[in-house]
């Protein structure tokens, strides 16, 4: 066998295992995202019963020296002032505190719930950030979809090692699909041979991945740099060059801390800095950090959404004490750098949230067509080996690549029932694992169907699962549409659209199954 | 260390002992030069990389680069083995490579 032939061989092995192997793991990371790259429509469509404004829109400094006034200097460390649940101001006044259960130093502080307009007290809490940012009832389906891509709800590093390791094979498997496929320009037309044979699944699955190529990579690439730069980079950098510091690795990667002026000094007027804000970075403000508060050395940090014709937002920063602007902050190191652009290219070329909702609806595209380039990856292999054990494997591929989406409607369908009772975040979980259950006792039943016949059926539940969502967001006390459009709350509009497209999606796909096999 | 050229497992070629021993050494070396050594080799390349890169204007680029691109070289010392005719020259490679980052790890520790 020539040397050509048998490298293209071992490439084409190695591009078929590794994505095999991991196909269900990289399937639920790769529909996951694709579906979370509306995480924020489907944040504003899940709370519609919330009214929401511009949190900013409204004077803040009385509401925030108000507060500040009733807490004593040790929590005013570090002060983030945004959105809380159901439209509220939220103020957070904390300081570094050792955890007693041996977990480290972490913000404690306490949290406060406001009404923006009169800034009465709606609810005060005490806690480490880190719990208090965790409990969101309100944002419980969307952090549940999120957290599915992000660690595929491994708890700490390891979910993150894992979605990680996902990304390396996502990115070996797409760097060999350059390498396999030599004619690769040729291949961007080439149509999918009719029939059910082989030959046109190939097709199928080469047109896909062929053309979704660049996106893999750069998807593969920005994902896997998102996992393991905290989760391994961080330590490894800060073991060798640091002698182990991660707190001095954390302060040379963001910038050289400033010099420390305990003095006592007044906060700056907030509404006058967010204004400036607001003008410098031609976006509105969407949360505030203040580090040192009260303090000569207070630093105001202004975190900006994405600006018409910027690829991300900007963070600027003020002096705390006399409000005049110091300058923007980077993601990384106080001054401008390669790595500080690259670092801060990675997530909005990941998230896709560059230019608004048309880059994220190209992204989610994009995200379809390798979602389908792994199963139609898959299912070619499993079609080519007849051994018993394929057989049974290409049954549990077929229950996860349906029961999965099948599995996070029926959460969704949980977190829109836990409005008569129960906790959401709860809610959101038994469902997703009932819905699972359900499937998977179905497919267990029908395990003498045909792969396409359980498949129909699945689809079909899929789809009057989507079909029935937007009416019971609104019998669950929902904004309708109507008063969506007066609102303009126009996510609400945009997710209930894509239910519905989908479930016509998955109706017809359902009806053309089981028409094309009453003819055969 | 003995080179396993790829003409020995030519199809047309009787299947002799020694081939069979060679091609089973050639598949070996292979898997764990694309599994374990590239791993531990990426973990290496971005704990010594900053001790050799340049810091650049913002102090950071010696820090960050290595782990920005952590994956890419990852990805890529999976793929080299894989791909790689010259296995035996790879893996030379691949412990000359090794050797030269836990040296700089080891001398940045010591002094």
């Amino acid at each position: 066998m020539a040397r050509d032939a048998l490298q293209t061989k071992r490439l084409i092995a190695l591009h078929g295992w590794l994505a095999t192997a991991l196909s269900l793991l990289l399937y639920a990371v790769m529909l996951s995202g694709t579906i979370v790259v509306f995480s924020d429509e489907i944040g504003d469509w899940s709370n519609t019963t919330a009214p929401r404004a511009d949190l900013f829109s409204h004077p803040v400094d009385r509401h925030y020296q108000r507060i500040a006034a009733q807490v004593p200097a040790t929590l005013k460390e570090d002060v983030i002032i945004g959105g809380g649940p159901q439209g509220t101001l939220r103020l957070f006044f904390g300081g570094a505190r050792p955890r007693i259960d041996g977990g480290g130093v972490e913000t404690f502080g306490r949290e406060y719930l406001l009404d923006p307009v009169n800034g009465s007290v709606v609810s005060a809490k005490t806690g480490f950030l880190a719990d208090l940012s965790a409990a969101r009832p309100q944002d419980a389906l969307k952090d549940f979809l999120v957290d599915l891509h992000v660690r595929l709800h491994v708890p700490g590093r390891w979910g993150l090692y894992l979605t990680g390791v996902l990304g390396i094979a996502m990115l070996v498997a797409a760097l060999t699909g350059v390498l396999i496929h030599r004619n690769i320009l040729k291949e961007l037309f080439v149509a999918e041979r009719p029939g059910k044979r082989i030959v046109s699944a190939r097709d199928a699955h080469n047109l896909a991945g062929v053309w979704s190529l660049p996106f893999a990579i750069l998807l593969a690439f920005t994902g896997a740099f998102l996992s393991f730069a905290v989760s391994l980079g961080l330590p490894v950098v800060a073991m060798v060059a640091f002698g182990g510091d991660q707190r001095a690795a954390l302060d040379a990667v963001i910038g050289t801390p400033r010099a420390d002026n305990a003095a006592p000094a007044a906060t700056a007027d907030l509404d006058r800095i967010l204004a400036a804000a607001h003008q410098m970075a031609q976006a509105p403000v969407a949360v505030i950090n203040i580090h040192n508060a009260g303090r000569a050395d207070a630093i105001v940090e202004t975190f900006h959404g994405t600006a018409p014709g910027d690829v991300r937002g900007v963070s600027l920063e003020f002096s705390g004490a006399t409000g005049a602007f110091e300058g923007q902050s980077h993601l990384v190191g106080a001054a401008p750098s390669v790595g500080n652009t690259l670092a801060e290219l990675a997530a909005p070329l990941h998230f896709g949230n560059f230019a608004g909702k048309a880059s994220r609806i190209v992204w989610a595209a994009l995200g379809a067509a390798m979602t389908y380039t792994i199963v139609s990856g898959v299912g070619l292999w499993l079609r080519r080996r007849d051994a018993p054990i394929w057989s049974g494997a290409a049954w549990v591929f077929q229950t996860v690549v349906w029961g999965l989406p099948l599995a996070m409607t029926g959460a969704a369908y949980g977190f829109f029932l836990s409005q008569f009772q129960g906790d959401p975040m709860d809610q959101v979980v038994t469902a997703f694992l009932a819905s699972s259950f359900l499937v998977i006792a179905f497919c267990f039943l029908r395990r003498s169907d045909p792969p396409r016949h359980l498949a129909r059926h699945l689809r079909r539940g899929l789809g009057v699962g989507l079909l029935c969502l937007p009416l019971l967001r609104l019998q669950v006390g929902g904004i309708s549409w109507g008063e969506a459009i007066m609102g303009a709350e126009a996510n609400v509009i945009f997710v209930d659209a894509l239910c519905l497209l989908g479930a016509g999606i998955f109706l017809a796909g359902s009806r053309r199954a089981r028409l094309s096999a009453a003819h055969t | 260390m003995t080179d396993f050229p790829l003409k020995t497992t030519d199809p047309t070629e009787a299947v002799t002992p020694v081939r069979a021993f060679s091609d089973r050494h050639a598949r070996g070396l292979r898997w764990f030069l694309a599994g374990p050594a590239a791993l531990v080799l990426s973990i290496l390349l971005m704990a010594s990389l900053p001790l050799a890169l340049p810091a650049g204007r913002g102090g950071v680029n010696h820090l960050v680069l290595p782990v920005i691109f952590f994956p890419l070289m990852w990805a890529v010392l999976i793929i080299l083995p894989v791909a790689s005719a010259q296995l035996a020259r790879l893996a030379r490679i691949y412990l000359l490579m090794l050797t030269f980052c836990v040296l700089a790890i080891v001398t940045n520790i010591i002094f």
